[in-house]
């Protein structure tokens, strides 16, 4: 038994070892056990059922189209409106001001329903009203319950047509959307997508603005007020409602709900003509964290209204349609270059859209990767598709067409859409009989005509320690910054100017007031500390050691949970606690540095070597002590001496805030100057935001060396 | 006013029962449901809104499944299923079958030297040259996705399959005359994969992890979590997989896991649309009925142990802060999971949520507070599961403080009938507003089926929240939601603000 077992496992490692050693072909013993199951080709398909298109009952009332669509499947009924109106009526240092005005009117409510109280009804019932706005329409939707509709039909008017607008519900917006300006750059998708549409039509466009913090701070409730009074009123609403209803009875419903919104000023779709520039262009966004570029290529579509409008939708389809489409059979399946790959022939009633094709890659191939998308682009313009290729894209398109109306309210949508955008109501069944007159020939005509894959702007975001020179070939390569603007960053910082020598001298002045003559490298203090975070009273033993000469500043905080480390030293930040050192990001270490390089003895002892870039810019006089007031040009900052003594006695500059989404003024007033160690310290230093105390350091001694 | 708010509850209660009702009964009489020999399970469910029907495979066959160091097999799988048969998407199977399997030898052989200790380098590249030669000479024989080729060109829409922890499942939706397609392409890539361009798909495969996980801030710090999370069960695991078991899974060990667990039995197919039903069983049975049943499969038999503390991870990323935070739940036949379900809606869910008020709206400290229970899965004891996403300038530590005291709130004070009220109803309204469209319903009553043996219980779960009461949901938060099996991570931004205190 014993034996058998060790010759079994002898055995088994021969074959393993032959296995890994020689294989080949005629060592796999592989017979296959398929049951058999022939190729579909050999099916016959029954004739399809009849697409029955349901009827859209349409009826104009008070200005306002209305198009019904009885569906009683379940018993509930939707209403939707579109509102001729969009963020394209934003003045562009207002950008958000459309979608924050479409989401003030529901989570504000009216005056009759505060918001939250909106909440609760509607919540209460299942049922949802919900407002937008978009580029170039808004919306607004109703879902309820069928014997709840005539009740909550007027709050939804009245949502629409009267909201309160509160003060608190617009602060929560603008709260949320500093939140989100600050993680735009977290996703490099978003990053992507977002950088792509600034290349097809600009950075100040319209069609691609992105809101900024300047545009936050410049919305107010009259804003608000302002752009619901221009979109909302009667003539500027379609409204669909599909749902467990009948056109007969519901019609009086709505009529007399309704009568009540005030008829207007239509408004006009005009969109601005895109100010498109021509490719080609190579652009780059580095992202260190990255193990994957993600490449984005294309230029300006075109419009709607063009009569190769089908031959270059059959095109886009051939490219970038699906599994079957080309991009997808040879850069996923044939290269495995990527998982997803992505494209349109964008073509916009009322703008242009683009033609892009997308797709992410490992970065080692993200050279590749451009190329093969390219060469597909480039090979519909060399090479006539094949009748085979054509038929077979058109029947996926022909054949899904069972699929329109797979909900009632699909016809309700389209008939709306069109009736919006100005096409007629049979656009779609004209496009069909287009797609069907395709030929091979128009799709190498189109792709010559309307591709140019000689003048693509190409944008990748990864990680360029991996991609190395692999975008260098397709061009000069021009990084983008995306940096997040400050607010008023476009604006120049107003710069004062003053007497230099008068400067040089008060600061000279200062060092020797401060400094006594001596050139010290550290300076220690201990004391307390108080915080606006902490709570009232209490405060924590600090430990703060500066030293001067290795630019390193550590502050001990000795808490009743222990000890905790906070230091800054080699151009880093870090904190330390329970053992355990962690890195604190650049931000931190940036507040640290200017620290330091604000500190009463590192502009001593600058001062003292003459290397302080100084202005006097005059005298002030507060409770009868007389300031002489010095503008530090290196910093942009403000100080200000004691004009007997030539102490500092504080010190201003302005820091942007990210919760506050602005710059705040940040002050440093320093007190209670006692000599030691040969030199003068402030022994207590209030730091102060916007006016508001945020911390104080009470020392009890210093140390200098 | 007590009266007033008793009246308002009622109106609510009434609300939503007759929908429910008339649904469950409607759906009874247009539901067709059959079991082949093989114990291979059909739900046909009639509906003719359009001439289209929609067709899911759905199985319990999950990432938590997978053999130890083969992670990520069932998504492989998933791959090869759109690589053909033995006739589709082959020029000539019997020349291309042999290269396959030698292909793999190679493979392994490869990887086995590649992975060894001391690598032989010549080795390595000419085993890594033979491996090039006979993937490249299989090749040859390849008709590139014809099988989604010839699924796209009868109209199909939504053609897709996914793989979650628990389970998989496999759906398109075709024009309703094209049914039998379904059935031929469905029953040949069940009964006969073929592990075609297998090694070429890995690529595709990388390039899914890095767009999903590798390059997706939250990505990484969820497939984190869940491995700090669980010790010992196979929810630590990513359905995706660990990259060293992608790279080193090979055919022959997919097909074993294909024949242990892609059996007739572990299987539940539905077909909601404008079809008739005699036809379907006509077809099921032409089409299935050939497939032997097999031995049952393995089950799962990790238990994870008892949490004995608090654990807690962060990751460095180029991401603003985001935090996760989990407590261990029940499996979805526990008593104790819709009580859970429950208080997870009256915290999370809609404007009216306790997190959502205090946290988002009043006191402005998150951009988002989103929780639920049942993650990553609901067919083994999983996490009850928070995600906070803070404002500009707040810590995740303040929003992780608020988070327990509203939890604490709850243990002391318990919610109120008004609120539970409210997510009953809720739940009732999203069943309902669920099942409006073919793809909806067939995998809602597939996965149903495939859970619980029933597809009716897709209502009477909502019968099972209706039953929770305001002591049920105290009580869970008190027995469940406890520091000492709580698992919280974090992403902490390696260039922007981050906390200057102490996290803990």
């Amino acid at each position: 038994m014993r034996n058998n077992f060790k010759s079994l496992f002898l055995f088994l490692f021969a074959a393993a070892v032959l296995a890994t050693a020689c294989a080949g072909p005629s060592q796999t013993a592989y017979e296959p056990q398929f049951r058999f199951i022939d190729r579909p080709e050999t099916l016959d398909f029954p004739e399809l059922n009849p697409i029955v298109v349901p009827e859209v009952h349409t009826f104009e009332f008070n200005g306002i189209t209305f198009y019904l669509v009885e569906d009683n499947e379940v018993p509930l009924i939707s209403l939707s409106a579109i509102i001729r109106a969009g963020s394209w009526m934003e003045p562009n240092d207002k950008v958000g001001l459309a979608s924050i005005t479409g989401e003030v009117m529901r989570t504000g409510g009216t005056v009759n329903i505060p918001g939250d109280e909106l909440n609760e009804l509607l919540e209460g019932r299942a049922a949802s009203i919900e407002t937008s706005f978009g580029l170039s329409s808004g919306s607004a939707g109703m879902s309820v319950l069928r014997e709840d509709f005539e009740e909550l039909l007027p709050i939804f008017i009245e949502v629409l047509t009267q909201p309160a607008f509160p003060q608190d519900k617009l602060d929560l917006a603008l709260t949320q959307r500093r939140s989100i300006i600050g993680r735009r750059n977290d996703q490099p998708s978003g990053i992507a997508a977002r950088e792509f549409r600034h290349l097809i039509y600009g950075k100040n466009s319209v069609f691609s603005s992105v809101q900024e913090y300047d545009d936050l701070n410049n919305i107010s409730l009259a804003d608000l007020a302002d752009f619901h009074s221009r979109a909302v009123n009667a003539n500027n609403l379609l409204i669909g409602i599909s749902g467990d209803f009948s056109v007969d009875e519901i019609r009086p419903v709505l009529e007399r709900y309704f009568a009540a919104v005030e008829q207007g000023t239509p408004n006009e779709l005009d969109f601005p003509a895109v100010n498109y520039t021509e490719g080609p262009s190579i652009n780059f966004i580095p992202r260190t964290d990255m193990n994957q570029a993600i490449i984005r290529m294309g230029h300006i579509g075109g419009f709607r209204d063009n009569p190769d409008y089908a031959a270059l939708q059959v095109m886009n389809q051939m490219l970038s349609g699906g599994f079957s489409g080309r991009l997808m059979q040879e850069v996923r399946t044939r290269q495995g270059l990527a998982y997803s790959v992505s494209g349109s022939f964008g073509s916009g009633t009322l703008f242009q859209g683009q033609f892009f094709a997308g797709l992410s890659t490992a970065s080692e191939t993200t050279g590749r990767a451009i190329n093969a998308t390219i060469n597909e682009i480039r090979r519909l313009q060399d090479e006539p598709v094949t009748q085979e290729e054509l038929d077979e894209t058109r029947d996926r398109f022909l054949n899904s067409l069972a699929f329109r109306y797979s909900s009632r309210a699909a016809a309700l949508s389209e008939r709306i859409n069109n009736a919006y955008i100005g096409l007629p109501f049979d656009a779609f069944e004209q496009y069909v009989e287009q797609v069907r007159l395709v030929t091979p020939e128009d799709i190498q005509r189109v792709a010559r005509e309307y591709l140019r894959p000689e003048a693509l702007h190409i944008l990748v975001v990864g990680n360029p320690n991996e991609i190395g020179d692999q975008l260098e070939r397709f061009g000069e390569v021009r990084e983008i910054d995306i940096t997040i603007p400050r607010p008023g960053a476009s604006e120049p910082r107003p710069v004062a100017s003053g007497d230099a020598q008068a400067g040089r001298e008060w600061a000279g002045r200062m060092a020797s007031a401060v400094l006594g003559g001596s050139a010290i490298e550290t300076l220690k203090y201990e004391g307390s500390f108080a915080s606006s975070q902490l709570p009232p009273g209490i405060t924590i033993d600090v430990n703060v050691n500066y030293n001067f000469a290795e630019n390193s500043v550590v502050q001990v905080l000795n808490t009743p949970m222990g000890s905790q480390t906070i230091g800054f030293a080699n151009g880093a930040a870090y904190v330390e606690a329970m053992g355990q050192r962690q890195n604190l990001p650049a931000e931190a270490a940036a507040s640290y540095r200017r620290m330091l390089e604000l500190h009463y003895v590192t502009l001593a002892l600058k001062a003292m070597h003459g290397t302080l870039a100084v202005e006097y810019t005059g005298t002030e006089t507060h409770e009868g002590r007389e300031f002489a007031v010095l503008y530090l040009s290196g910093s942009e900052s403000t100080l200000k001496l004691d004009a007997e003594t030539s102490l500092p006695v504080q010190l201003s500059y302005m820091e942007f805030v990210p919760q506050l989404g602005a710059e705040a003024e940040m002050v440093m007033r320093f007190e209670n100057w006692t000599s030691g160690s040969g030199i003068q310290a402030a022994l207590m230093q209030r730091q102060l935001m916007n006016g508001d105390e945020v911390s104080t350091y009470t020392f009890r001694t210093h140390t200098a060396e | 006013m007590k009266q007033l708010m008793l009246i308002v509850v009622l109106l609510f209660v009434s609300g939503f029962q007759p929908v429910q009702a008339q649904s469950l009964e409607a759906f009874e009489q247009r539901v067709t449901e059959f079991t082949l020999d093989n114990g291979l399970h059909f739900i046909i469910i009639q509906r003719d809104v359009a001439p289209v029907a929609s067709f899911v495979t759905f199985g319990n066959i999950g990432s938590v499944d997978e053999p130890v160091g083969q992670t990520g097999i069932t998504h492989i799988f998933e791959h090869m299923a759109f690589k053909g048969t033995h006739t589709i998407g082959t020029t000539d199977i019997e020349a291309e079958m042999p290269l396959i399997m030698a292909m793999d030898d190679a493979y392994r052989a490869w990887h086995r030297e590649h992975t060894s200790r001391q690598p032989d380098e010549v080795r390595v590249a000419e085993l890594w040259a033979e491996f090039e030669r006979l993937r490249d000479e299989a090749q040859q024989f390849v008709v590139n996705n014809e099988f989604s080729t010839i699924i796209d060109r009868e109209g199909a829409v939504g053609m897709n399959a996914f793989v979650s922890a628990d389970a998989t499942g496999y759906f398109y939706s075709l024009p309703q005359n094209r049914a039998e397609l379904w059935f031929k392409l469905e029953a040949d890539r069940f009964m006969n994969p073929v592990m075609r361009e297998f090694y070429q798909e890995k690529d595709v495969i990388w390039e899914e992890r890095r767009d999903r996980t590798d390059n997706n801030p939250t990505g990484r710090l969820v497939e984190e979590f869940l491995s700090v999370a669980f010790s010992a069960h196979p929810y630590r695991n990513p359905p995706i997989g660990w990259p060293s078991d992608i790279d080193a899974v090979t055919i022959r060990e997919t097909l074993a896991f294909y024949e242990a667990y892609f059996i007739p039995q572990n299987l539940t197919m539905a077909i909601a649309g404008d079809v008739d039903p005699a036809e379907m069983r006509r077809l099921a049975e032409k089409y299935f009925g050939s497939w032997p049943a097999r031995e049952d499969s393995p089950r799962v038999v990790t238990v994870e142990p008892p949490q004995r503390g608090e654990r807690r991870l962060t990751i460095e990323d180029q991401s603003q802060p985001v935090m996760l935070i989990g407590y261990k739940s029940v499996d979805e036949q526990h008593p104790d999971f819709a009580p859970l379900s429950m208080l997870a809606s009256i915290m999370f869910d809609g404007r009216t949520s306790r997190l959502n008020r205090s946290l988002v709206v009043e006191e402005q400290l998150a951009l988002q507070v989103q929780g639920f229970n049942g993650f990553p899965g609901t067919r083994f004891p999983g996490l009850f599961l928070m995600i906070g996403v803070p404002n500009a300038g707040v810590e995740t530590a303040e929003i992780e403080q608020r988070i327990y005291e509203e939890i604490e709130r709850i243990k002391n004070e318990g919610v109120t009938e008004t609120e539970l009220e409210r997510v009953r109803t809720q739940a009732r309204a999203s069943t309902i507003r669920g099942l409006t469209s073919n793809m909806n319903i067939a995998l809602s009553f597939a996965q149903t089926h495939a859970r619980t043996g029933d597809w009716r219980n897709t209502f009477r779960d909502i019968d099972r929240l209706s039953e929770v009461t305001v002591e049920d949901i105290q009580r869970v938060a008190q027995q469940y939601l406890v520091p000492q099996s709580r698992t919280v991570g974090k992403i902490v931004n390696s260039d922007t603000p981050v906390a200057t205190q102490s996290d803990n």
